[in-house]
């Protein structure tokens, strides 16, 4: 399995010069009062998801998992090295966005930025987790054109849903029963919402890898 | 008798195409040739010896191992070459071949150097910017470096000119030095049979044809050539296909000894060449 992801990584050695550089521009161009949050998860996030899909787009223009099932291998470590690829890459992007960062604050780059932290990483994996676990059964179903419409659709939902759901509830909530719904948030224990939220990803994963092996398992070339 | 590749009543459906209950076995030591018209399920039969589509039915053995029980056992011993080459282009032939060798046990890099210093290939040359040959030769060169005894070839000769054809096949013939290994390989292109095969297995609309070793397919067919008055409803039947012209006919048989006994003197009987054989049972199939 791990003789897949290194596959993966070394079909496309470009991808991760492709980070680099775009972590440079990240920083200049996130570091309005909205994003400087959000700027590392974002970063991570985009590293992996371009990684994600461009080693699928080599596998899909070679028709390479021809090849991959041809040697001796195991349908289900084909499956599994994806998800795992899936996880590297986030380490990979966490590297690069979070060396950039500390790069910029050590050379005294006058742009607002602050380490990386532990936050940061929780949040990029859930959200590629949570990414990966939609797409990869699209994926192996339908192959690389389809999933990449289902990739787009993804990306926009999850940089727009987040406002259009504030804006909605603003609009459609009254104010009171809002406030109890952050009153009752804010009794939870502070470890419940990470902790929640954890679970469902990693159990999503969980799920999304057995339709993907099932599928794969099937599958003719 | 050590069988290192068996297949039993194998079938696959895919709706517009049936692979129709294939059977043949090759020994160990020989080279097999699987040939057929495009179309006629040679890669299908392939496909399914690699696990790459699953089979509705039957059994595939490799060096006696089911193929799908045993699959990471058999694939271990199995080097593949496809007609179309399927690796990463953007890689070199060095990249692409560290990516490979990790999967098997037993790969050896000197064996795979050596075959690239024998082919003529660059390590460090894109394979994007390799003609169809090399690819080819890449192909082999992996193939042959992890101390495989089954070699399965899917056409790796079509698309390829004379020489490069001839180098293949000499480099087939030279594998078979060793008697442990065996070589399943499929064409179109019938010399390629004479000049390496020792067994034939002919498919057509995914059934058998026939299989067999070269010899005993030389004494069962036999090309007949006589005038056109012997020709009547029932001697029809007694062949494979027929052609017939202004003066007289000629007509495969899969059984010179009784054609033999039927005309006696008044034909003549040629030994067919596997064109032929080929040419005159797919002719003969589509006008039944």
């Amino acid at each position: 399995m791990l003789n897949l992801v290194r596959k993966d990584i070394l079909i496309q050695k470009k991808s991760f010069l492709i980070a680099l550089v775009y972590s440079v521009f990240l920083f200049a161009i996130f570091s309005n009062e909205v994003f400087r949050e959000a700027v590392y998860i974002m970063g991570t996030v985009a590293i992996a998801y371009i990684m994600v899909v461009t080693s699928n787009a080599y596998d899909d223009k070679y028709k390479s998992e021809i090849i991959i099932n041809s040697l001796p291998v195991k349908r289900q470590a084909v499956v599994l090295s994806k998800y795992l690829a899936a996880a590297v890459y986030v380490v990979a992007g966490l590297v690069i966005v979070g060396a950039m960062g500390a790069v910029i604050i050590i050379s005294g780059i006058p742009l607002p930025v602050r380490y990386i932290n532990l936050n940061d990483a929780v949040f990029a994996f859930s959200a590629v987790a949570l990414l990966a676990s939609l797409y990869y059964p699209v994926y192996f179903r339908f192959g690389y054109a389809l999933s990449r419409m289902l990739n787009l659709i993804l990306f926009l939902v999850l940089f727009f849903a987040p406002g259009a759901l504030v804006s909605y509830i603003r609009q459609n909530m009254d104010y009171g029963t809002a406030h109890q719904l952050a009153v009752r948030l804010q009794d939870l224990p502070a470890w419940a919402p990470g902790t929640l939220v954890l679970a469902a990803v990693i159990l999503l994963t969980a799920v999304s890898a057995l339709v993907s092996l099932k599928i794969y398992e099937s599958k003719d070339f | 008798m050590d069988n290192i590749l068996e297949i039993r009543n194998l079938r696959k459906d895919f709706g517009e195409f049936t692979l129709k209950d294939i059977s043949f076995s090759l020994e160990r030591g020989y080279v097999m040739g699987f040939i057929g018209p495009n179309g006629a399920g040679k890669s299908t039969t392939i496909k399914l010896i690699m696990n790459l589509i699953r089979r509705d039915a039957g059994e595939i053995k490799v060096f006696g191992l089911d193929n799908r029980k045993y699959e990471l056992k058999v694939k271990e011993r199995i080097g593949f070459v496809y007609d179309e080459s399927h690796y990463y282009e953007e890689l070199t032939i060095n990249e692409m071949k560290r990516i490979i060798a990790p999967f098997y046990r037993q790969w050896d890099d000197n064996m795979f150097n050596r075959y690239i210093r024998e082919f003529g290939l660059q390590p460090d040359k894109k394979i994007k910017n390799l003609s169809k040959g090399m690819k080819m030769k890449f192909s082999l060169a992996a193939a042959l470096s992890h101390n495989a005894d089954l070699i399965i070839m899917d056409e790796p000769t079509s698309g390829l000119d004379p020489v490069f054809r001839n180098e293949i096949l000499d480099i087939m013939r030279d594998l078979l030095q060793d008697e442990n290994k065996g070589v399943l390989f499929s064409t179109h292109i019938t010399t390629d049979l004479d000049k390496v095969a020792d067994y034939i297995t002919f498919i057509h609309n995914g059934e058998l044809v026939l299989t067999g070793s070269k010899e005993s397919i030389n004494e069962k067919y036999g090309i007949v050539k006589g005038s056109q008055e012997l020709l009547d409803g029932d001697t029809r039947k007694e062949f494979l296909g027929i052609r017939e012209t202004g003066f007289g006919f000629e007509a495969l048989t899969g059984n010179v000894d009784r054609v033999r006994k039927l005309f006696a003197d008044s034909v003549i009987i040629e030994r067919p060449s596997l064109e032929d054989i080929m040419l005159y049972t797919v002719r003969g199939s589509a006008n039944a």
